[in-house]
């Protein structure tokens, strides 16, 4: 901010304060994030359930990284069963899910859904991005 | 005492010219993914250092030589506040943040950005104003100060300049493809550029060959080890340094040092407001 007074009118004064204000959360919040975490690593968890998308067989997405790091490259596959033989596969990928948060996704398979019985996680991979702090 | 108006109108220049600077980086993706992967101490580092370069800017550029520690002090907290501000709603307003993430993701987000745009805030306001007002009272540097000055300004520049694809995924796929030939030709580069810059192309505020060789070699020295110390720190911030061998590491230093340089040179030209 460029001043020809030095003088502060209340304006001025006011973002100053705010200002501090905003620095003085971030820093305590920070500093509570150093002691508080024990930066276990991300834990993914996947939940299907079913969705009525065009009448179609169609799944619901839920994944969530509970743990306290970010994931990254999250890959997982899925296994569509018919009478305990698998009948159809499908890939999800995500580029990073931050720690504490969700992604929802579908995937909608173009065979008739009375063919087929469930959905199961076959498996999910991810990665931890490298910190040197 | 300024009016208020002319307070507004101020912070109106201070919060285009954050966004004119930083538009790029709150568009960039590595940006948003920065914000919740660097660990907490790494965001305090970024806050202090951010604040740090703040000081110095107005310290020497934005505000009249004069002005005391408060008021730079002042100033530097102002331009943190617009600078949270912008970022916020700019990122709410592209959806980058809501309420639907966790609150370390959107702390996390709004912080790396927030530094970035306050940078910008502080160069808008400075070098957007008018003339006539924006030089009012100002009184050239002692010459002692004028190497720090130029330090403090070069340090400014490269981060204003290389800070834009400093975070890119593009840095690291060059450096990881570049060979010693490549890398060599690369630090030529930076150095010839800034040689230009600052002595062959009548520049703002630029030098001319008439200052002798040693001082051509000496400011080419100077602005290039700023270049290369500043790509290294905001590849640091950007976790482009970790679980890196060190020569992908240096690699990245000389892939980011022509922005940087550039930056140093041209840059600092630019945001001097003497």
């Amino acid at each position: 901010m460029l001043k020809t007074d030095k003088k502060i009118n209340y304006l001025e004064r006011s973002t100053f304060i705010a200002g501090l204000l905003i620095l003085v959360f971030l820093f305590g919040y920070l500093s509570l994030q150093m002691t508080k975490k024990q930066h276990l690593p991300p834990t993914i968890e996947v939940a299907v359930s079913p969705a009525f998308i065009n009448d179609k067989n169609s799944y619901e997405i839920m994944i969530q990284n509970t743990g306290e790091e970010s994931a990254q490259a999250i890959n997982i596959q899925f296994e569509l069963y018919q009478e305990g033989k698998v009948a159809g596969n499908a890939v999800m990928v995500i580029d990073y899910l931050p720690s504490k948060s969700k992604e929802t996704g579908w995937i909608v398979f173009e065979q008739d859904k009375k063919l087929f019985d469930s959905l199961v996680v076959n498996s999910i991979t991810y990665l931890k991005p490298e910190k040197d702090l | 005492m300024r009016a208020p108006f002319e307070t507004i109108k101020e912070y109106g220049r201070g919060i285009m010219g954050g966004l004119l600077f930083s538009l790029p980086l709150l568009y960039t993706m590595e940006m948003w993914w920065t914000g919740f992967i660097a660990s907490p101490e790494k965001l305090v580092a970024f806050i202090i250092f951010t604040f740090l370069l703040l000081l110095g800017y107005n310290r020497y550029a934005g505000l009249r030589t004069d002005s005391s520690f408060k008021d730079i002090l002042h100033d530097s907290v102002e331009e943190i506040t617009l600078g949270f501000l912008v970022t916020f709603f700019f990122l709410l307003l592209i959806n980058k943040i809501n309420l639907s993430m966790s609150f370390d993701e959107i702390v996390g987000k709004v912080i790396v950005e927030t530094m970035m745009v306050a940078i910008g805030v502080s160069v808008g306001t400075a070098q957007m104003g008018q003339n006539d007002k924006r030089n009012s009272g100002k009184e050239k540097n002692k010459k002692g100060d004028k190497f720090l000055e130029m330090v403090i300004l070069s340090i400014c520049g490269a981060v204003l300049i290389s800070s834009s694809v400093a975070p890119t995924e593009e840095i690291l796929q060059i450096a990881i493809v570049s060979e010693i030939p490549h890398l060599l030709l690369m630090m030529v580069t930076a150095l010839v550029a800034s040689a230009i810059v600052l002595f062959f192309s009548d520049f703002k505020g630029s030098g001319t060959t008439e200052a002798g060789i040693k001082q051509v070699i000496l400011h080419v020295t100077i602005n290039y080890t700023v270049a290369l110390v500043m790509g290294f720190i905001l590849l640091w911030i950007f976790g482009r340094t970790d679980g890196f061998s060190f020569y992908i590491i240096v690699a990245q230093m000389v892939v980011l040092s022509i922005p940087a340089a550039i930056g140093a040179s041209a840059g600092r030209l630019l945001i001097d407001n003497q």
